[in-house]
């Protein structure tokens, strides 16, 4: 690997890691920051077993946010103190391994990852967990790495109550 | 349990009160009497045809307790058979859905085609079977009654069931409507949204059709619906969802007991333009009239048909139905619809509307279900025993009123406010004469044997 692909790995992993910390934090603004105000967030549904819908123009998402500002919405609604399903902020853990840069080319770098997030939920009194693959189109802009896409495929998809952007 | 255990917990003295108590909701032997009754002793939502568009196609599902596979035949008709085998009772069918015209059981490969019959033992010459055995019936367990209504697939598991036209009764006029929104039919979109909570069944009846709760519970969705449309005013940018707006000062509303455990609710939308629907309103009504154009686009309609399906037509589309898994479980099952031959602009409107609200991903429907949870766990207070559902019963109207009237159905009670509560003493009217019934009849049969 070139000094360039280790440095590249390097900020990758440190870019994956702090979005995951400033949810887990709930540095909202911060995390908010990693993204591009024209950034895709995209949790595409299950159709079927083996079948993953890929069109978010036709068909339906779990979570679908075509820019920043419809992500900034979900994270108003948090400290809105308006919603009794978030009263209660459930704590989050999330583990982010198994990072790739697939492939990079100029100012596009493409990653994968596997994440497996935890949440406890006061109500419940217990546990419950979502897991699944991350695909990210990242920015390259001189030493700084944006997020221009993050597309998260839950592999669990059968919700206990809630699932929204701090537990995925 | 007999009758006279069930009767005194629905206490209803019209111009008095109306009470449920609570134990309906947490009672494991009444949970046991409703699976029994009312799940597998009437009509039950299965699936929209979308899912089994060629002859063959089948799903497998449950109704009630029992596994049981759909299957589409010739001509538009369905047939269902109880997912176990005739040998040692193994589910013949392990997937949720395909195209096939044999199924062969995995355990010990004894083959069935889609009509239920036996085809095939694996090594039936060397069997040694007893005399006669051949000759019995080992065919799969046929379902009574699987029929569709506009592409709407209900099933029974009761051979004393009415026609399913007869169960459906006034809600046919909802479906139809539902229906009509484009003269192709309905599709169910591609991606699906399975959640669970902590609460009864009957909360997703009751609370689909609750015009009260919407505003406190919703307090989050409506502000923030808001505030993105003023922001987006002022800096004249692009309001990608354009949600929904109610406004219960100045618009007409209210509810319906359609009968058969079947209620429905609606309200007059203000910005109903914004709907996917809405934005080809002039050619709707130049389709279908004034009258019809108005229920269709403008008005949002949720209709219960009784037990377990709600179509959704306000907020976006949305077909929602739940399987009960214990007196404290749900499994809920939603899925948007929308009409066949949709232009681009209007489907992914009606698709970003869906997604902002509902299913368990959105930022709508968490809050309801917490609610739901929030029930349940206050139901454990044995001590509170009774709850009412008294809000509306001093203005409610028996029979239609002028906005039933001018679309032709006639509710048992109709109510002119979004909010009021009227409406759930149909459900638990027909809840209560479902169970006694069903009990009545398991003592003929208890007592016969």
């Amino acid at each position: 690997m070139t000094d360039d692909g280790r440095a590249l790995r390097e900020a990758v992993i440190e870019l994956l890691l702090e979005e995951a910390d400033a949810i887990d934090q709930r540095r909202w603004d911060d995390w908010l920051e990693l993204y591009e105000e024209d950034a895709v967030y995209y949790a595409p549904a299950w159709e079927g077993d083996d079948d993953l819908t890929n069109d978010p123009h036709r068909e339906i998402s779990l979570i679908y946010c075509g820019n920043r500002q419809r992500l900034a919405d979900r994270v108003w609604r948090i400290r809105s103190n308006l919603s009794s399903s978030l009263a209660r902020m459930p704590r989050t853990c999330h583990l982010v391994t198994n990072i790739r840069v697939a492939t990079s080319h100029r100012e596009n770098v493409s990653v994968t990852a596997n994440f497996h997030t935890n949440t406890f939920k006061h109500e419940e009194k217990e546990s419950t967990a979502f897991f699944g693959r991350y695909q990210y189109q990242l920015k390259r802009n001189g030493e700084k790495l944006t997020i221009r896409e993050k597309k998260i495929i839950v592999y669990n998809d059968i919700i206990p109550r809630q699932m929204d952007i701090f537990n995925i | 349990m007999k009758p006279e255990d069930l009767t005194w917990r629905i206490q209803d003295r019209p111009g008095e009160t109306f009470r449920v108590h609570r134990s309906i909701y947490t009672d494991d032997a009444i949970f046991e009497l409703e699976m029994k009754h009312i799940y597998e002793g009437g009509w039950i939502y299965i699936d929209h045809a979308t899912h089994l568009p060629r002859v063959n196609d089948y799903i497998t599902t449950t109704i009630g307790r029992q596994p049981v596979i759909i299957v589409r035949g010739e001509n538009d008709t369905y047939q269902g058979f109880i997912n176990a085998c005739s040998h040692r009772g193994a589910k013949v069918c392990r997937h949720a859905n395909g195209n096939s015209k044999f199924w062969t059981c995995p355990y010990h490969g004894w083959v069935y085609n889609t009509a239920g019959e036996l085809q095939h033992i694996k090594d039936e010459q060397n069997g040694a079977f007893p005399e006669g055995y051949l000759a019995r019936d080992h065919n799969l367990t046929r379902i009574p009654f699987v029929e569709a209504y506009h592409g709407f697939i209900f099933a029974s598991l009761n051979p004393n069931s009415p026609s399913l036209r007869e169960h459906l009764g006034q809600t046919a006029r909802f479906i139809e409507m539902f229906n009509n929104q484009s003269p192709e039919g309905l599709e169910v979109l591609r991606g699906r949204s399975v959640y669970t909570h902590r609460g009864n069944w009957k909360m997703q009846a009751e609370n689909g059709v609750d015009g009260y709760h919407v505003d406190v519970v919703h307090a989050s969705y409506f502000k923030l619906a808001a505030e993105r449309a003023k922001k987006m005013a002022a800096t004249q940018g692009q309001d990608s969802v354009k949600s929904i707006s109610l406004n219960m000062a100045d618009t007409n509303h209210g509810n319906y007991d359609l009968g058969n455990g079947h209620v429905m609710l609606w309200t007059d939308i203000p910005n109903y333009r914004d709907r996917a629907l809405g934005m080809q309103y002039d050619a709707l009504e130049a389709r279908v009239g004034e009258l019809e154009a108005k229920w269709m686009a403008a008005r949002l309609r949720q209709v219960l048909i009784y037990p377990n399906l709600i179509l959704f037509d306000g907020v976006s589309t949305q077909l929602r139905s739940w399987h009960p898994v214990a007196a404290d479980q749900t499994r809920v099952n939603a899925v948007c619809i929308a009409p066949k031959g949709e232009p681009d602009a209007a489907r992914e409107r009606r698709i970003r509307q869906y997604e902002d609200f509902y299913g368990a991903s959105g930022i709508a429907t968490p809050d309801d279900l917490t609610e739901f949870d929030a029930c349940q766990d206050g139901y454990n207070g044995r001590l509170a025993e009774w709850q009412d559902f008294d809000r509306g019963m001093t203005r409610a109207h028996q029979g239609p009123d002028r906005f039933a009237e001018e679309i032709g159905i006639s509710p048992a009670v109709s109510a002119g406010h979004f909010a009021d509560e009227t409406l759930y003493h149909g459900e638990y009217r027909h809840w209560l004469q479902v169970l006694t019934a069903g009990l009545a009849k398991d003592a003929l049969t208890e007592g016969a044997s």
